[in-house]
């Protein structure tokens, strides 16, 4: 299945006004549009602000949207797009942008590789973030065989219910089970972690 | 629910309701479970809790780096949320309800083709006045079949059906409709002054 397949119900749902639905996608992609940000932008408020304004402007063009690419490509297209235009307009006017152009530094290197701090990123954020995965992986690495198997299909190789089933040999319902579990599992492990991180409420 | 919102009186138990959640991760869960996420999703915040865990664990296993400080979803989402309620609502004509209409929309331009095609044969064969007969078959020849429906055909009226000033009245709801499947598909209805929107648009006919 593709991403694109497993987001098709909250996009037609998002599509005819339910706003819920696209919270849920704005929760499930605001990482990884952020990450995309950050490689291009280094001021960590800049970043935040492209972001809103690449959901808010996704929203506004949901209609629009075909299904005939990906969810998440034609995001990451808006995502580049005004992140461009917010550093266009960060050159054309320097004055009101003065102090984030100076944390931006020059054009070349606004693309970061790697992951390096970014401003306004602390590195007790990044140790924490560190630990975070960490602590994800060994999580993964507890769970017994079916339940790693099953959510390592869907995950990272991106199978379907039906495919993972066919994989492992057991029904769709063992599947669903098994992903739910093995989630379940992790969030267990994870969930102090997060809770304790600036008073955010998870 | 166990972690910060009062229980809802629904049936299903909590374990149920996160099984769900992880299937409508995967875009596994049916109509019904979709609907009893979305509901808990405005009530308790240990639904969008979960919603956050399990897809923070996907990302995390896709890459370590989406681990990173910038998890602040809760925030972000709440800022968001406060733009969102200043937007017009988006909406979009259901698939369905457009599936419907092409699928009757060709029969008809077909079959108003043909009685274009009939009302001119009539005419040239009934007329009185050979010219005239002649005129009138230019004039219908010259719409295109797919206006067909706001144009007087010789047929129609031949029929008895009395026109209002030359024009048939339709049905205003169905105006309406074409008028705002128009304007959403040629991205106007909600295209905002100013150029961070034109940009959009350009993204949206790249798409395409």
């Amino acid at each position: 299945m593709s991403p694109h397949d497993a987001d098709r119900a909250l996009v037609e749902r998002a599509q005819q006004g339910d706003a819920r639905a696209f919270e849920m996608l704005v929760v499930k992609y605001q990482r990884r549009i952020e990450r995309l940000i950050s490689r291009m932008v280094r001021d960590a408020d800049l970043v935040h602000d492209i972001a809103q304004e690449t959901f808010i402007r996704a929203y506004r063009a949901l209609p629009q949207f075909r299904g005939e690419s990906a969810f998440y490509t034609w995001l990451y297209r808006i995502a580049v797009n005004t992140a461009k235009k917010a550093l266009v307009e960060l050159k054309r006017d320097p004055v009101s942008t003065e102090s984030a152009r100076a944390r931006s530094g020059e054009d070349d290197e606004t693309y970061r590789t790697g992951h390096e701090l970014s401003d306004g990123e602390t590195p007790e954020a990044l140790l924490a973030s560190k630990e975070i995965a960490a602590t994800v992986n060994a999580a993964i690495d507890a769970l017994s065989e079916d339940l790693r198997q099953a959510i390592t299909l869907r995950e990272i190789e991106g199978l379907s219910y039906e495919e993972i089933a066919d994989v492992m040999n057991c029904p769709i319902g063992t599947v669903r089970s098994r992903i739910f579990r093995a989630r379940e599992a992790i969030a267990l492990k994870l969930r102090p972690l997060l809770g304790t991180r600036e008073g955010e409420r998870w | 629910m166990s972690d910060d919102s009062p229980h809802p009186p629904h049936a299903k138990s909590d374990a149920e309701h996160w099984a769900a959640l992880s299937a409508l991760v995967d875009g596994e869960a049916g109509a019904q479970a979709q609907e009893r996420c979305l509901a808990l999703w405005a009530e308790q915040a240990g639904v969008r809790a979960r919603w956050r865990q399990y897809q923070l664990i996907g990302d995390i296993l896709r890459s370590r780096e989406l681990a990173s400080a910038y998890a602040h979803d809760e925030a972000f989402l709440s800022a968001l949320r406060a733009r969102m309620a200043r937007e017009p609502a988006v909406l979009r004509p259901k698939t369905a309800v457009l599936r419907r209409l092409r699928s009757w929309a060709a029969p008809m331009a077909a079959t108003a083709g043909v009685a274009a095609v009939a009302g001119v044969v009539v005419m040239l064969r009934t007329a009185p006045d050979g010219g005239g007969a002649a005129q009138v078959a230019v004039q219908v020849a010259a719409q295109p079949a797919a206006a067909q429906p706001i144009v007087v055909s010789a047929p129609v009226v031949a029929q008895g059906l009395q026109p209002v000033n030359g024009r048939l009245i339709r049905d205003a709801r169905l105006d309406r409709y074409f008028a705002a499947h128009r304007q959403s598909a040629t991205g106007t209805a909600l295209q905002m002054p100013g150029s961070m929107v034109r940009s959009v648009d350009t993204i949206v006919l790249e798409d395409r």
